[in-house]
């Protein structure tokens, strides 16, 4: 058992009791509709180490997505956007790659590389979770604008709280 | 073999995402296609132990207790209004022959200790469950209007699926005139509902009051929904289509009556 394993096998669960007890409770928001929703659990899947097997990523996703939806009695709805999410990471990291790379052994914080490389990655890993799991709930792009509405406006919400939980702890792995 | 293996190594992540994506899909066609199934396979009333737990904190130990003890006073007082009894005679009621009347409709206090309030989908847990005489089927009320229809049972806690779900719909009445149609909800504003299949002959006005109507057995009748905001007829449709204002606000709901018919028993040999 190496370090990285407990670390994040910790984080999982906490991870998935703020969302499942506290978050749940605030979905609520303003204008009277349900649009404004925190959702923290990518974040687990953001701070996974870089040399984790693409294969486990997924199935952690998933279990992750499973356990979320457990809370949210929406078996799969979830889980579907955080294993997609979790097989968008690489492409993501590729695409905003720092000149130098990343180091293997590291895993991609705010601590390791910067607060606007973060802010970057986080908020495409937000948009491609929020947008899919938007149109998988609503199931029908007939919807489309209230996809758009529901994805930015839990886009900003969420982030804001990402940031605050990476501020307040912020892990170096 | 080892080709095999190797363009495992290659193609692994895809496989895998491509396999759990499968699996997600078929919970979630599953979970739409028929509500019923999701509802006895839900984690959410086992789930509801741990969450009860959570919710403990946040109440403090003798407001608990009291909140209770209330509850169970509204229930009771809640079984003893006219439309909790079946109307044994067709004249009109008189204070004389009240011991004459059958009792039709029990109150079970309930307090709701999960909700989950997003999307078009939404259900409550509560505390009652079969332990305590609650059935599937049964209707749920709180102290300003009809909350919703309990979907599962497990010993202690049961699961409702409320006024605010898709595949909702509630016999409803415009109390003036008896019209009544189905209370449907079209899935964004949690305040507000649709009254449908109301003839275009009904006289409406804005303002009016939209009780249950009593039709489904589930509801005794005039429990208070809403109030008429605006309607509308579409072209070609000999129906009125009804935005009804709702009185309750389900997304702030903290305790809720679950309420058992006594007499649906003889309702069923009846339709058998």
């Amino acid at each position: 058992m190496d370090n990285a394993v407990v670390t994040n096998l910790i984080r999982f669960l906490v991870i998935l009791a703020i969302q499942g007890f506290v978050l749940t409770r605030i979905s609520v928001g303003m204008f009277g509709q349900f649009y404004f929703q925190i959702i923290l659990y990518p974040l687990f899947i953001m701070l996974l180490p870089f040399r984790t097997p693409r294969a486990l990523q997924l199935i952690l996703a998933f279990l992750l997505g499973l356990g979320v939806d457990a809370f949210y009695s929406s078996p799969g709805v979830h889980a579907s956007a955080s294993v997609f999410v979790a097989f968008a990471r690489p492409f993501i990291l590729t695409a905003i790659a720092p000149r130098e790379g990343y180091n293997v052994n590291y895993s991609p914080t705010m601590k390791r590389y910067s607060f606007a490389w973060f802010l970057r990655y986080a908020s495409l890993m937000m948009v491609f979770h929020l947008f899919f799991y938007f149109s998988v709930e609503a199931f029908t792009f007939v919807y489309i604008v209230d996809i758009l509405l529901k994805t930015a406006s839990s886009f900003i919400s969420s982030m804001v709280f990402i940031l605050t939980v990476m501020f307040i702890v912020n892990p170096e792995d | 073999m080892k080709n095999l293996l190797r363009n495992f190594k290659k193609f692994g992540g895809i496989f895998t995402f491509l396999f759990l994506e499968g699996v997600c899909f078929f919970l979630i066609v599953r979970y739409n296609e028929d509500q019923q199934l999701i509802a006895i396979s839900s984690a959410n009333t086992y789930l509801g132990a741990t969450v009860e737990k959570a919710d403990d904190i946040a109440d403090y130990f003798s407001l608990t207790r009291q909140n209770e003890e209330l509850r169970r006073e509204n229930a009771e007082l809640r079984g003893r209004l006219d439309n909790a009894y079946y109307q044994g005679s067709t004249f009109v009621e008189d204070s004389l022959f009240m011991a004459h009347r059958e009792h039709q409709f029990e109150y079970i206090p309930a307090k709701v200790i999960n909700k989950t309030m997003v999307g078009g989908h939404n259900t409550l847990v509560l505390n009652r469950g079969k332990k305590h005489g609650v059935e599937k089927h049964m209707g749920v009320v709180s102290n300003l209007g009809i909350v919703g229809i309990v979907v599962a049972v497990s010993e202690r806690y049961s699961k409702v699926m409320t006024i605010l779900h898709r595949q909702s719909s509630i016999s409803a009445a415009i109390k003036r005139n008896h019209y009544f149609g189905s209370l449907v909800w079209k899935g964004n504003d949690p305040t507000e509902m649709d009254l449908i299949a109301i003839p275009q002959h009904a006289k409406l006005e804005v303002g009016d009051t939209i009780q249950s109507s009593g039709y489904s057995n589930i509801f005794p009748e005039g429990i208070q929904i809403g109030k008429v905001e605006s309607f509308k007829r579409a072209k070609g449709d000999n129906n009125y289509t009804i935005k009804v204002r709702l009185n309750n606000d389900i997304s702030n709901l903290q305790h809720a009556y679950i309420i058992k018919n006594k007499m649906l028993e003889d309702l069923k040999k009846l339709e058998e």
